[in-house]
Parts: structure tokens; C-alpha cells; sequence
């Protein structure tokens, strides 16, 4: 008793005020930076949900999917197809895209959680694929590859720095969601299936059932990511359902840092910002991005957020995981 | 039109053959996923590109010279990039030994942007190639006939080499089970390697023999590592005689399909595959071995 | 014999299990009552790990019938025979490697519990007070936030077994819970498995090589050999059975 309570007391303060500063930096870059920044902002801050989505699953669920994109595409086109197809205002479509991207997640994902390993990989890849293809091809309802535009002002009008700040509040929500679902009775399930699914499965746990609502929820939120990003930009692509995006996601987890809650929302930090400068210092950005993926391979397996971990260890803060 | 399109859907199932052969091989016997099989093919197209008019060009010498001196540069580059990193992380997980092959695939892909720029070149096909064949209504370009007799060669090759020598042997008993090589007395490491350079090799091989086909540009990578391991899995991870009918199927399929509903051929070609990815998973399975 | 005695725990009849040619298990017929502690031993390959995966769920394709107190379990998954009170450990010993002793404890108590649902920290704090107290029972208390992927053998094994009994199983299914340990370090887990038997009247089904662990722990044993049961007994019948005695002789190199 007396020694989980020094444990989980004592640091919750340090991670508030970690917090309250990540949060005060953000804003006041979103806030100084002009127009250019608070777009910038927006764009880290939708990575950020999208990222941690995944990592909900593959850092505490140890499920690689080849396939996040089709949630984050489904968002988008659950929220653009209700107010194009349907006529939902489009505030109360804000609720259509994490809705549809659920579902999605718990039809495919009833499938994947069939397999494991490679081949849970592959039929991700393969759903994300089918749902690609379906956004593509389907032009009387999608619209096809030229997608769906012009159905409401960007960001509902706001500012850009406005709109960076409303999404920065909802990323939290859903960042303080998923925490919550990582330090719970759920939480602990889907890690111990994730680790060995036959001594979870001795122990009582069914790991398909466990898997598929890691699935579920982790493809909500890459809803959530997706919606927030056809609001941000007005439009939704086939793209977004697409190889690109899933290989940004699987690029940000990794390189923010398997095995910690906040791998997703470093990785989302740190990949937004190459990505938007590099490629403004250098032709060679891909070639960049190839050796820091094998620099962290072979150098710092536990990415960003193990590095700042060690660092903070060395420092003697423990509390930020 | 359909006799057209079946045969259309042969020809394009040899290519896809080409391409999953080597992915499946290195998978059989590394468990490694190579995610960078689309680019090392990609790589085989544009050094093929560069090579036609430096041999002969417009022969059909010329062309097949160009193709295997590709293939082999292909495998030459593999290999290296095997012995320094990949071998470093055979054990490791899963997820990690995807991340480095898509290292190699950004990687790969920049190289050859800057190399060869990023517009879209295109390969002459050898003069003797450029007819086609009359027969009754049908129009049959004999260019695709000669890569289908070529992809013929090479699986008699594969099936040969499998069966009949030493290094086949080995080969099986790697793919059947790791530990079993090693028991044979065989350096695993040069296995590994070895098979990696086949496996490149066959990409390149692809690559180049494809690349009068279509246009030769930077963005193949994705496109071609996609339909591959749709191959590889509707005919088994690690199976090379699955992995042929698996690229009949597909290219079949697709072929048919963009016939008679052209918009859905590709996701029914998904939707083959995700059915065959379930069938594996239907039946009790079992618990640990111990 | 094919009438059910009530004090029988766990019944197998006609128990079979083919890998192709091998037949692992032929036509085996077995009897547990409940409280024993009974040793399944015999030579490798003998099918005693195979029988206890039959009997927790873990194999596909077996023949036969297995019944627990009564009520055919045959197609019923591992982890709805926990739920039954089927507890279990495995040879090579299975925890979560990655997370602290505690949260192993605590997971096995929650999933136990059938609330690993529940999203409320409430439900969490009210396993985590039982976990740490099984901690204690099994002496692990000091270890409680150390990952388990740092402790010895010998501790992940006391750890496995404190969280088979977390779902306060009738029936302890044990593969080879020595398995790679000294020989002091087995009895000293053998003493403590057989103490906690003792002390909750549990039944327990365990396979060991170890003859004088098996002699000294169990109170009945049944010998396998070649996928069949050669003889049951109390452990002094077995020590002094000649057909034992030449199956071990035999094996023994």
C-alpha cells in the first residue's frame, strides 16, 4: 500500500507541470510564429492523436499494423461524406468521422486479431488497401482521386491560431483518454496479452476479445486524427487512407520510442518538424530519414522517448514516461 | 477478348512471379520481410535503363546482357547492404527488421532520384520484340510472349537448383526449419547472405525485364512491393510454388476483372487475399510448444 | 469405470493425440481425486506435457473426453477453463516480462476477477491490494517493483506460480515447474507449492523429473511411457515397482 502510494503520487505533480509547460510552449509558438507557425502547430498537434493511436497498440498491445491509415482516412471521409452525402451540419458531423473509423476498426479489426505477427501485419495492409482502393474508385459517393473539397470553410472560419489552440485542447482530451486506458484495468489487459498471449490466456483472458478493443479504440482516435485533419484542411482525400500516412505513423512511433506512452507524441514533435524543414535545406530528405531510421534500429531502439527518459533518469526526475 | 485478356493475365502473373520470388525465398528462409524488394526492383529498371545503349543497344543480346548485368549489380548492392546492417538484426523483432528494409527503401529511393532525376524514362524494347503475333482477330504483342518464355527459364532454374544440387538442399532444409541447417553443418550467416543475394538478384532481375513495359520511375518502389506481397501471401509466406500460383491468380484476376468491372479488380484482389489471410486463421490453434 | 465418483476432480477417458505418425498420447485413461498432489512422471517424450495440454485446453484435434468435476471440458478454450478453476503454469515459464512483479500480480488479479474492462483506477487500486498481498504470501513483497525480466529463474517461477493461484484455482496444472533450476532451488519451490496446497485444500497435477522431489511432494504418482499410463501408485508402490525401476534404469544414461 504504503509503497504504491509514494509511487504514483509523488510524480503525478511533476507530469502535471510537464504538462502545463509542453502545452504553454506549444501555445506560445502557435500564438508568436504568425500564421505559418499556428499552421505548423495544428499539423503536430493532429500527428500527435494520430500517432498515439497507433502507439496504443503497438507499444502496449505489441500489434504492428501495416494499415493505420484506413482509420485516419475513414475519419476523414466519415466526417466530409456525412455533410456532403448525408447534409449533417457540419459540426454535428464532427462526430460521423471517429464513428465511422470505429466501426471500420472493429469490422477489420475482427479479422486481424484472428492473426498475429507478420500476418496481422499483412492483413492490416491489406484493409488499408481495400479501404484506399474503395475511397478511389468509388467516384458517384467518394468523389474518386479528386476526393471531396469545397464542403465547408477550413477550420469552421477560425484562425489559424485559433484553430491550433481548439485542437490542441481536443488532443489533450484524447491524450488524457488514452492514458487513462493505458493505467487501467483495460490497460493492463491489453499489455499482458501483448507480452504473452498464452499466459494471459491461462490466466482467463480471451486475447482476441482484448485485441479487437485495443483495435477498436485505437482506430477512434486515428478518427479523431483523421476529422480534425479534413477540418483543417476542408477537404479529404483518398491519400489519407493511404501507405503515406500509415508509414508516417509507423515512422513517428518508432521514432519517438516503442514502450512509452509518449513515444507517439515526441515522434509526432520531432518527424512534423524534419519533415516540414529539411526538405527546405536539402533535396536529399528521404536519404535522411533512411539513416535516422537506422540509426535508431541500431542505436537507440527505444527512440526519442527512451533517450529523454535516460536523460531525465540522469537528472533524477523518474516521472517522465 | 477474353482468350486476349487470359493470356494478358498469364503474362503479367510471370512478372509478378519475378518480383515475389525473391521476396518469398528470403522470407522462407530469414523470416525477414523486405519491404526494400520494390526498390531494389525499381533499382534493376533504371540500371537496365542505363545499360541497353552502353551494350548493343537494340538487340536482343543487347537487352537480356543489360538485364542480367543489372540483376547482378542489384544483388551485388543487397549483399552489402545485408552484411553490414541486416545481419545485424536477424532475431530481432519483427517490427524493427521492417523498419530497417524501409530505411533502405527511402534510401533507395533518393539515390536513385538523384541519379536519374524524377521524370519517368523509358526502356526501347530489342527491334526483334516489337511486333506481335496475328492470330485469328486477336493482336498478341510478342514482347510480353518473350518475358513469359524468360520467366519459364527462370523457374525451371529455381526448380532445378532446389531439387537437384547441394545448395537447394540447403536451402530446403533452412526454409523447413533454421535449426536444421545449422545440424547439417552449414554456415548459417553465408545461408543468409547468400539467399539475400538471390533474392535481390530475382528483384533485379524483374526490374529489368519489366522495364520496356511501362515507364521506369522513382515511385515503382511502393507500387511493386505492394503487389508482391500480395503474391507472397495469398501463396504462402515462404512458399516459392505457392508464390506462382499466387502471382497467376493475381495477375489473372486482375485482368479479368479490369474486363468486366474494371473499378473493383483491385479490391477484389485485397479481398483475395484478406480471404486467404482468414482461412489461415479458421481451425483451433494451438497453444505454446512447451 | 465409467461410473463418476464424486470426490474425482478431473476424469480422462479414451485421451488421444496424434502429430502425424507420432502418436503422443494412446487411449489414456486417468483418474485425479480431489486434494491429491499427484506427479505425472516418465521418460522424455512419454506425453505427460501433452496430457496436461489436453487437459488446459492448449491442443487442437484430441480424441477422448476430459471431464472436470463432471462436466466435459474438452472444447472449452484455456481461458474458459480459468474461469472453470483450471489454474495453470508452463514449462518454460510464462510471465509478463516486461512489466514489474506487481503489475504480473496485479494483471493475474484483475483477469481473474473478469474486470479487465473496467477503465476505473478504483478497481485497479482494490486488485492491486490483493496482488500485493499474494506478493507477500510468496515472498516476493521486496521485488514488487523490479521488472520481472531482471529477476532469477527461480523467482519468476514462485511469481508464475502466485498467479495461477490468483484466480483461487480447484485444480493446479504444474509442467515441469523445475524445470532448469538447482537442485536446492527445487525443493525449495517444491516445499512452498506443497505448503500452499496444504493450505488451501487445492488439488494439484504436476510433472517432474526429479524423483526426489516427486518422492517427497507428491502423494500419489502416475508413470507414462510411450503416450500411455504404465502404472499408478502411492509414491513408495512406485519406488518399489520393477517396471519402473527398469524404465528409469533404461533411461538413465
Amino acid at each position: 500500500m504504503m509503497a504504491r502510494l509514494a509511487r504514483a503520487e509523488m510524480p503525478r505533480l511533476r507530469q502535471m507541470l510537464f504538462v502545463a509547460g509542453a502545452v504553454a510552449a506549444l501555445e506560445a509558438v502557435n500564438r508568436l510564429t504568425g500564421v505559418s507557425g499556428s499552421l505548423l502547430v495544428a499539423e503536430i498537434i493532429i500527428m500527435m492523436v494520430f500517432a498515439s493511436s497507433l502507439n496504443l497498440l503497438m507499444s502496449f498491445g505489441h500489434m504492428v499494423s501495416f494499415g493505420h491509415a484506413a482509420y485516419f482516412g475513414l475519419g476523414s471521409y466519415g466526417f466530409a461524406l456525412a455533410i456532403t452525402r448525408f447534409d449533417v451540419p457540419a459540426e454535428a458531423a464532427l462526430v460521423f468521422g471517429p464513428l465511422l473509423a470505429g466501426i471500420g476498426g472493429l469490422v477489420f479489426g475482427a479479422l486481424c486479431v484472428r492473426l498475429t505477427e507478420i500476418y496481422f501485419a499483412m492483413l492490416t495492409l491489406a484493409c488499408a488497401q481495400i479501404t484506399y482502393t474503395v475511397l478511389f474508385q468509388w467516384y458517384d459517393f467518394t468523389g474518386g482521386d479528386t476526393g471531396l473539397t469545397g464542403f465547408m470553410t477550413p477550420r469552421f472560419g477560425l484562425s489559424e491560431a485559433n484553430f491550433a489552440s481548439a485542437a490542441m485542447v481536443l488532443a489533450l482530451v484524447c491524450l488524457y483518454v488514452l492514458w487513462r486506458v493505458v493505467h487501467s484495468p483495460l490497460g493492463l489487459a491489453i499489455r499482458s496479452v501483448g507480452q504473452d498471449r498464452y499466459r494471459a490466456e491461462a490466466l482467463g483472458l480471451s486475447p482476441r476479445r482484448v485485441q479487437l478493443v485495443a483495435f477498436v479504440i485505437s482506430a477512434f482516435f486515428a478518427g479523431v486524427a483523421g476529422t480534425l485533419f479534413a477540418v483543417f484542411h476542408g477537404n479529404a482525400f483518398p491519400d489519407y487512407a493511404g501507405l503515406g500516412f500509415t508509414l508516417d505513423a509507423l515512422i513517428m512511433v518508432v521514432l519517438g520510442g516503442l514502450n512509452s506512452f509518449l513515444g507517439g507524441v515526441w515522434g509526432a514533435l520531432v518527424y512534423t518538424l524534419l519533415k516540414n524543414f529539411v526538405p527546405l535545406m536539402t533535396a536529399h530528405w528521404e536519404l535522411i530519414l533512411g539513416l535516422i531510421l537506422l540509426a535508431i534500429v541500431l542505436v537507440m531502439p527505444h527512440g526519442l522517448a527512451g533517450g529523454v527518459k535516460r536523460l531525465a533518469g540522469m537528472l533524477g526526475w523518474g516521472a517522465l514516461r | 477478348m477474353i482468350l486476349v485478356q487470359l493470356v494478358n493475365g498469364l503474362m503479367e502473373g510471370m512478372m509478378l512471379f519475378l518480383i515475389a520470388s525473391g521476396l518469398t525465398l528470403i522470407f522462407g528462409v530469414s523470416r525477414i520481410i523486405n519491404f526494400a524488394h520494390g526498390s531494389l526492383y525499381m533499382l534493376g529498371a533504371f540500371l537496365t535503363w542505363q545499360l541497353v545503349p552502353l551494350l548493343a543497344p537494340g538487340t536482343v543480346a543487347g537487352f537480356f546482357g543489360a538485364v542480367l548485368l543489372s540483376a547482378v549489380l542489384v544483388a551485388v548492392i543487397g549483399t552489402i547492404f545485408e552484411m553490414l546492417i541486416l545481419r545485424r538484426i536477424y532475431g530481432a523483432d519483427t517490427l524493427m527488421q521492417l523498419i530497417i528494409t524501409i530505411a533502405l527503401v527511402f534510401i533507395l529511393r533518393d539515390a536513385v532520384r538523384t541519379i536519374w532525376g524524377p521524370n519517368s524514362l523509358s526502356v526501347p524494347m530489342p527491334d526483334a520484340m516489337m511486333g506481335a503475333l496475328v492470330i485469328g482477330d486477336n493482336f498478341f504483342p510478342i514482347f510480353p510472349f518473350v518475358i513469359f518464355g524468360a520467366g519459364l527459364v527462370v523457374v525451371l532454374a529455381m526448380i532445378l537448383v532446389i531439387h537437384f544440387t547441394r545448395a537447394g538442399i540447403l536451402l530446403r532444409a533452412a526454409t523447413d526449419d533454421r535449426g536444421m541447417a545449422s545440424l547439417l553443418g552449414v554456415n548459417e550467416k553465408l545461408v543468409f547472405t547468400l539467399v539475400f543475394a538471390a533474392g535481390c538478384f530475382l528483384a533485379g532481375l524483374a526490374g529489368g525485364m519489366a522495364a520496356p513495359y511501362g515507364d521506369v520511375n522513382y515511385l515503382l518502389d511502393t507500387t511493386v512491393i505492394v503487389s508482391a506481397f500480395i503474391v507472397c501471401v495469398i501463396g504462402g509466406l515462404g512458399n516459392l510454388y505457392g508464390a506462382l500460383a499466387g502471382a497467376m491468380v493475381v495477375g489473372v484476376t486482375k485482368a479479368m476483372g479490369v474486363m468486366f468491372f474494371p473499378r473493383l479488380a483491385m479490391v477484389l484482389i485485397f479481398l483475395i487475399m484478406a480471404a486467404v489471410l482468414v482461412a489461415r486463421s479458421l481451425g483451433r490453434q494451438a497453444g505454446p510448444a512447451r | 469405470m465409467t461410473q463418476l465418483r464424486s470426490d474425482l476432480i478431473l476424469t480422462a477417458r479414451g485421451l488421444r493425440k496424434t502429430y502425424g505418425q507420432f502418436v503422443a498420447l494412446n487411449d489414456v485413461n486417468f483418474d485425479l481425486r480431489g486434494g491429491e498432489k499427484h506427479a505425472l512422471i516418465g521418460p522424455n517424450g512419454a506425453g505427460k506435457s501433452t496430457f496436461i495440454s489436453c487437459v488446459a485446453g492448449q491442443l487442437p484435434g484430441v480424441e477422448g473426453a476430459v471431464l472436470f468435476r463432471g462436466r466435459d471440458i474438452g472444447s472449452l478454450r484455456p481461458h474458459q477453463l480459468a474461469h472453470r478453476g483450471i489454474g495453470r503454469t508452463f514449462q518454460i515459464s510464462r510471465t509478463f516480462l516486461q512489466m514489474t512483479v506487481l503489475e504480473n500480480m496485479t494483471a493475474a488479479y484483475v483477469i481473474a476477477a473478469d474486470s479487465w474492462t473496467s477503465l476505473r483506477r478504483r478497481v485497479l487500486a482494490r486488485q492491486q491490494d490483493k496482488a500485493a498481498n499474494m506478493l507477500r504470501i510468496i515472498g516476493l513483497s521486496q521485488r514488487a517493483h523490479e521488472r520481472v525480466l531482471d529477476l532469477p529463474l527461480g523467482e519468476r517461477k514462485r511469481l508464475e506460480f502466485g498467479m495461477a493461484l490468483a484466480g483461487d484455482p480447484d485444480l493446479l496444472l504444474l509442467d515441469e515447474p523445475t524445470a532448469g533450476m538447482s537442485i536446492k532451488e527445487r525443493h525449495h519451490l517444491m516445499d512452498f507449492v506443497a505448503e500452499r496446497i496444504d493450505a488451501t485444500g487445492k488439488t494439484l497435477l504436476f510433472v517432474e523429473h526429479d524423483i526426489d522431489v516427486v518422492l517427497k511432494i507428491a502423494s500419489r504418482v502416475t508413470v507414462m511411457v510411450r503416450g500411455g499410463i504404465l502404472v499408478e501408485g502411492t509414491p513408495a508402490e512406485i519406488a518399489a515397482n520393477k517396471e519402473v525401476q527398469a524404465v528409469y534404469l533404461g533411461e538413465a544414461h
